[in-house]
């Protein structure tokens, strides 16, 4: 459902009614007009130029940066036809639907930032047993918190280095990385091949030419026996960090965990944590030496909004985690509905604000309907600097779809003007010479005026 | 100055009088006073990189010894690295807060410099001693206005400048040295009426050579206060001799012409050709196209004096600014030349306003930069929360029609300014008082008086 939003600057206070002068009721609508205004905003200043379109026959999308709340409207550029055919329906996008979801697993603010990288600067934190409690502090920046992610080492829990065998008849695709890295070749189904590690479920393969690449270990009949058996559980306890209180638990059987794998702690999803602060905890139940798990930590600060935890004591670094979230749609709206721009050339579709959108990462989805939609993409990208998708053409160009997104964002007017105040009498109260210099001037000056308009009164000017 | 028939009706109709009371000293004073509580408030308040940076090469320039390694503004580098021999002991711990890359072209001060900055213990009396020179400048070049106009029109002229808030924004809230630059324009002037047209001209190039607007008004000072056509183009020599005396000094010292480093890396140069008609495949830029029609057509007039020099310089700094892609700070150049004239007539000054409220509009083309983020010395971290003008324009219009409607307007009323203030010298308007608060104009008033 769409309703029109005032394009001008709206105010959640009450404004000055007839012609009252400084009466409370004037007053009391003055301080609410400067403590809850709100302000329309845009994402970008200006849509970028076009390099060129992309045909959206099922879907296509764009994450960008979103520093502001209150999102109300999408700018996207397309070509809308301006004739159709016998028969089809005369609409502006031909029943396309427009969808704006939180994008957190993009977000680039958790240690866990390449899910590819392994990079040396990190460490393991040694064997979780029985006693032994880790943790970390977080700030969660999205609602629907539901889970977090960690990374895991098992100590060849997986399998040992060795032979394994592929399954009879099933040829398998061997990958520079796990999961969608790029294809180095493909082994016909039987073949025995040399593993060495594991990896996100996968195995590490040698190639008999020396190249390496890595194969699901569900395509292997045999592997070699792993190198021990970790037995207990990992349990994940998630605190609300204001006030101690347990919010969550979620228990994982140490067994079923992969070596040098992410693996995720899901829970119940919790609906208000926008911005909240968290403490987790995570403990093993029934783990000794030789049969725990560990988890991968970085000796230096790489999350200044939290810290690393040892039993309860704050410890150097920070656990490589990333915190997970149900999916939440923020606007589902149909793009037919929208107002259309000539002078522009942009498809505007407005909604009633929603939130929270400030400090946030969202995806703009564009989903086709009865034919085709074209859209403009640009090589400047939206705030955030990540590139479109299309659900079409995984080769999709790097650039990033030609959209605006507008706000109407509450501002603080009052108690930004309250700080400025109290930040300039700071620049006063710390400098004594400067406050003594400020009065001796302005006292001299004001003793010069009043000089001046004497004499000039005293001759009758 | 021009004293054809033309002018008699102008006089008469008793619509600019030549002889009205002087202006009151409570007036005077007061607007004195409103202009220097505001700018004490704003002083300590406000600061853009470009302060930051122009302090930190002075910096190097007393601690380091690179007095000359800062070529494109040699001239108004030295200013300041004078200036900063002066108020360096007055700042403790001051070591540690500039920049080490504010003189290397291309990069200038980082994030991390403006923090440290930012976080001075003496922040506002840094700001305060930064900006006091180009506090004293406005208040020069104001009383020198006051001096300029006829006793009558002392209030006005003085509010116009003192009180202007383009002015005030450019050197209090931006904290540009441009002021410095006009005081030496005007200053000129006032050595010119007086006869002493040679430091005046020594004046003009100094300004020139700190800002580049005054050089476009030599051509108009040569003319006007030459005493014969042969003395106008001696003049005209004098100052390409004073600009390449300079030239070729840095360039002996340092190795580098500033003239070159101008010419070719500095984009101001590019300024005034970038508005540009299309002639079949080739560009016809319209500032020179305009400044020589100016020029020429300024030429052909009788054209001695200050009021004709005051019109054609005028009107010069006006074309700059309508028809160049400026930057916030150099709108203030409309200002000096034009107060003479906006005194007069008071559809000049609606004009002005308008050409200050469409200016205020323009400023949010560049967004916080040039409106909240100014004030980041009372609190970073609370300007960042005050939303973006820009953004606050691209949600009400699209770009590609607010902005061109603003500009198409802010360059309309400068031009009709900048075409008021030639009719009115036309008309024989005199706008100049008489020299020295009582003297006469020592400038010729015609060739055969002047030869």
């Amino acid at each position: 459902m769409l309703r029109p939003m005032p394009t001008t600057t709206r105010c959640t206070g009450g404004y000055l009614k007839g012609r009252s002068h400084l009466r409370p009721a004037a007053l009391l609508g003055l301080a609410l007009f400067l403590a809850g205004c709100r302000a329309p905003l845009a994402l970008v200043s200006a849509l970028p130029p076009s390099a060129s379109t992309i045909t959206v026959y099922t879907s296509a999308s764009q994450p960008f940066y979103s520093a502001y709340d209150g999102l109300r409207g999408v700018q996207l550029r397309v070509n809308v036809p301006n004739e159709f055919l016998p028969g089809q329906r005369p609409a502006l996008t031909g029943g396309a639907v427009l969808r704006v979801t939180y994008e957190p697993h993009l977000d680039p603010r958790y240690p866990d930032r390449d899910f590819y990288a392994w990079p040396e600067s990190e460490e393991w934190l040694g064997e979780l047993v029985d006693g032994r409690t880790v943790g970390q502090t977080f700030l969660s920046l999205y609602p629907g918190l539901n889970g977090i992610t960690l990374r895991v080492s098992t100590y060849g829990a997986d399998f040992s280095p060795g032979i394994g065998r592929l399954r009879e008849g099933e040829p398998a695709i061997v990958r520079e990385a796990p999961i969608a890295g790029r294809e180095v070749t493909v082994l016909p189904g039987g073949t025995e091949v040399q593993v060495g590690s594991a990896r996100e479920g996968w195995a590490e393969v040698i190639l008999p030419d020396g190249r390496r690449g890595y194969v699901d270990q569900g395509q292997f009949a045999s592997l070699p026996p792993p190198a021990r058996q970790n037995t207990g559980e990992v349990v994940l306890r998630l605190y609300r960090l204001s006030d101690g209180a347990l919010l969550r638990e979620s228990r994982l059987p140490a067994s079923a965990l992969h070596d040098q794998s992410h693996v995720t702690f899901s829970f119940e999803p919790l609906p208000d944590s926008y911005r909240q602060e968290y403490r987790f905890t995570l403990t093993a139940v029934g783990a000794r030496p030789g049969s725990a798990v560990t988890f991968r930590f970085s000796p230096s600060d790489v999350y200044p909004e939290g810290h690393r935890l040892e039993g309860d004591a704050e410890a150097d670094g920070d656990l490589i985690f990333r915190p997970t979230y149900a999916e939440r749609v923020l606007v589902e709206t149909p793009l037919d509905q929208a107002q259309w721009s000539g002078l522009t050339g942009v498809l505007e579709a407005r909604f009633d604000p929603t939130g929270p959108t400030r400090d946030c990462y969202l995806r703009v989805t564009i989903e086709a309907g009865e034919r085709p939609v074209v859209v403009h993409w640009s090589w400047v990208r939206p705030p955030g600097g990540l590139p479109l998708s299309s659900a079409d053409d995984p080769g999709a160009p790097a650039g990033g779809l030609v959209l605006n997104a507008l706000y109407a964002d509450e501002v603080p007017l009052f108690s930004v003007l309250g700080g400025l105040a109290r930040g300039y009498a700071r620049l006063f109260w710390r400098d004594p010479w400067l406050s003594a210099g400020y009065a001796l001037v302005l006292l001299s000056t004001l003793a010069w005026g009043a000089r001046r308009l004497r004499e000039d009164w005293t001759h009758g000017g | 100055m021009r004293t054809s028939a033309a002018t008699q009706p102008a006089r008469e109709s008793g619509r600019y009088p030549a002889e009205a009371p002087e202006a009151g000293v409570t007036l005077v004073t007061a607007v004195w006073l409103a202009g220097l509580l505001v700018r004490l408030a704003l002083m300590p308040a406000t600061f853009h990189s470009d302060l930051y940076q122009i302090y930190s090469r002075a910096n190097d320039a007393v601690i380091h010894g690179a007095w000359l390694s800062w070529s494109g503004q040699v001239v108004i580098q030295q200013v300041h690295n004078v200036w900063f021999l002066v108020i360096e002991r007055l700042l403790p711990g001051n070591a540690g807060i500039w920049s080490a890359y504010s003189g290397v072209a291309g990069v200038g001060a980082q994030p991390d410099d403006l923090e440290r900055f930012l976080s001075y213990a003496y922040l506002g009396r840094a700001l305060v001693l930064m900006k006091l020179p180009y506090l004293l400048a406005d208040l020069a070049t104001g009383w020198l206005l006051t001096r300029l106009v006829a006793p009558a029109w002392r209030g006005r002229a003085l509010a116009l400048w003192w009180l202007n808030p383009l002015v005030i924004y450019t050197s209090m809230v931006f904290g540009r040295h441009d002021s410095l630059s006009i005081l030496a324009l005007v200053a000129a002037v006032m050595l010119a009426r007086r006869g002493q047209r040679l430091p005046g001209l020594l004046l003009l190039g100094l300004g020139g050579l700190a800002r580049f607007f005054p050089f476009f008004a030599l051509p108009f000072y040569a003319v006007a206060y030459r005493r014969s056509w042969r003395q106008a183009v001696a003049l005209g020599g004098l100052a390409v001799g004073i600009w390449a005396g300079v030239d070729l000094a840095v360039l002996g010292l340092t190795g580098e012409s500033p003239t070159l480093a101008l010419l070719g890396r500095y984009p101001h140069i590019r300024y005034l050709v970038s508005l540009s008609l299309p002639v079949g495949d080739e560009l016809l830029p319209l500032l020179p196209l305009g400044y020589a029609l100016l020029l020429l057509w300024w030429l052909h007039e009788p054209n001695q004096g200050t009021n004709a020099f005051l019109a054609g310089g005028a009107a010069t700094l006006l074309l700059l600014i309508a028809l160049m892609p400026f930057n916030p700070q150099y709108v203030i150049w409309a200002v000096p030349l034009l107060v003479p004239w906006l005194v007069v007539e008071r559809r000049l000054i609606l004009a002005h306003a308008a050409q200050v409220v469409l200016y205020a509009i323009w400023l949010a083309r560049w967004g916080s930069s040039v409106t909240w983020e100014l004030f980041q010395p009372l609190g970073k971290d609370l300007v960042e929360r005050l939303p973006d003008p820009q953004l606050v324009a691209a949600a009400l219009l699209p770009a590609e029609v607010w902005q061109p409607v603003v500009r198409g307007l802010f360059a309309a009323v400068t031009l009709w300014l900048a075409w008021r203030v030639l009719v009115l010298w036309q008309a024989g308007v005199p706008v100049a008082g008489a020299a020295g608060g009582g003297s006469t104009d020592h400038a010729p008033g015609d060739e055969g008086r002047a030869c």
